[in-house]
């Protein structure tokens, strides 16, 4: 099937049509809410969103841009949506903090039990860059993450990103510096 | 010159924990997830158009019947106060003896 007659199909509201194209993304739609949220369970409610989203809103894609990008698109806007609402209520949640420093700390305590030593460093260094990424400007750090991990190109990263290709490149090339720092600056601190 | 290098390393080697960051399978069960909520989403809007179609109507209309009552109760009301004021008059021109011109005066002085 065309991938315009997809989208003629999904905007009839043709529930296989639909189940097509999102077995064609849920995977990446998956990863990417997961690379902003670290959380599995928050990036499969947030996928489940994307997608009723798509379905609500396909008779407004004009087709512009790729039906993918679109959909990367909303799937980055939600889990950019989701950081900041839960950014807002960690500001209110402080006797939370008092008992856990950090959200993933918990969850690294419970892998404890599960992996060996070695597995336990590499996800305490995982937690510790995804401080670090947490910390960077938010347009920097998606088009890091978008292309760190999606492995997407610059092009398609400017299309979801609403921007150009050398904007792109200069928010990657920040984004790289200035998580060096950051670590810099963490390692400096804990290493004596 | 040891801690700086050690620093170095360190950041190196978490920069390199982005390639051992595993990426989540696929969820069998998101497309019934993601089915059921669009079923629901669509049972809600029908049950607030159907609650529109009912409400809308009814809010019109009992804002009619107010609209009616009150135009009817304001006219009935002026037509009294007029019919009073003319008996009053009549009442007072009697009363006094006033004539009939100065009475249509008094009249026009009044409004009526």
């Amino acid at each position: 099937m065309s991938i315009e007659n997809l989208i003629e199909k999904l905007r009839k509201g043709d529930f296989k049509s639909f189940r097509i194209l999102i077995d064609e993304h849920q995977k990446k739609v998956l990863n990417t809410c997961f690379r902003f949220v670290n959380n599995k369970e928050d990036a499969e409610d947030l996928a489940q969103e994307v997608f009723v989203e798509v379905y609500k809103s396909i008779t407004s894609f004009r087709g512009e841009s790729k039906i993918s990008t679109w959909i990367y698109r909303i799937a980055v806007t939600k889990s950019l949506d989701f950081i900041r609402k839960k950014k807002r209520k960690k500001r209110f949640s402080i006797l939370k903090k008092v008992f856990s420093d950090d959200t993933l700390t918990d969850e690294i305590a419970d892998n404890k039990n599960l992996h060996p030593d070695n597995k336990i460093e590499e996800l305490d260094r995982i937690r510790i860059l995804n401080n670090a990424l947490e910390s960077l400007p938010e347009n920097q750090r998606c088009a890091f993450t978008l292309s760190k991990y999606d492995e997407m190109s610059y092009k398609e990263i400017a299309e979801i990103l609403n921007t150009t290709v050398p904007a792109v490149e200069s928010l990657i090339h920040r984004a790289k510096s200035n998580l060096k720092k950051k670590l810099h600056k963490y390692y400096e601190k804990k290493i004596i | 010159m040891k801690k700086e290098e050690k620093i170095r390393e360190e950041v190196e080697k978490t920069l390199s924990a982005f390639d051992k960051i595993e990426s989540i399978d696929e969820n069998p069960f998101l497309f019934t997830r993601i089915q059921s909520e669009i079923e629901n989403l669509k049972f809600n809007k029908k049950g607030l158009s159907l609650r529109g179609n009912i409400i809308q109507p009814v809010i019109l209309f009992l804002i009619l019947i107010i609209n009616i009552f009150t135009a009817v109760f304001f006219l009935s009301a002026k037509n009294e106060t007029a019919s009073t004021n003319q008996t009053y008059l009549s009442a007072i021109s009697s009363e006094y003896s006033i004539n009939h011109s100065y009475y249509s005066q008094l009249n026009k002085m009044i409004g009526n």
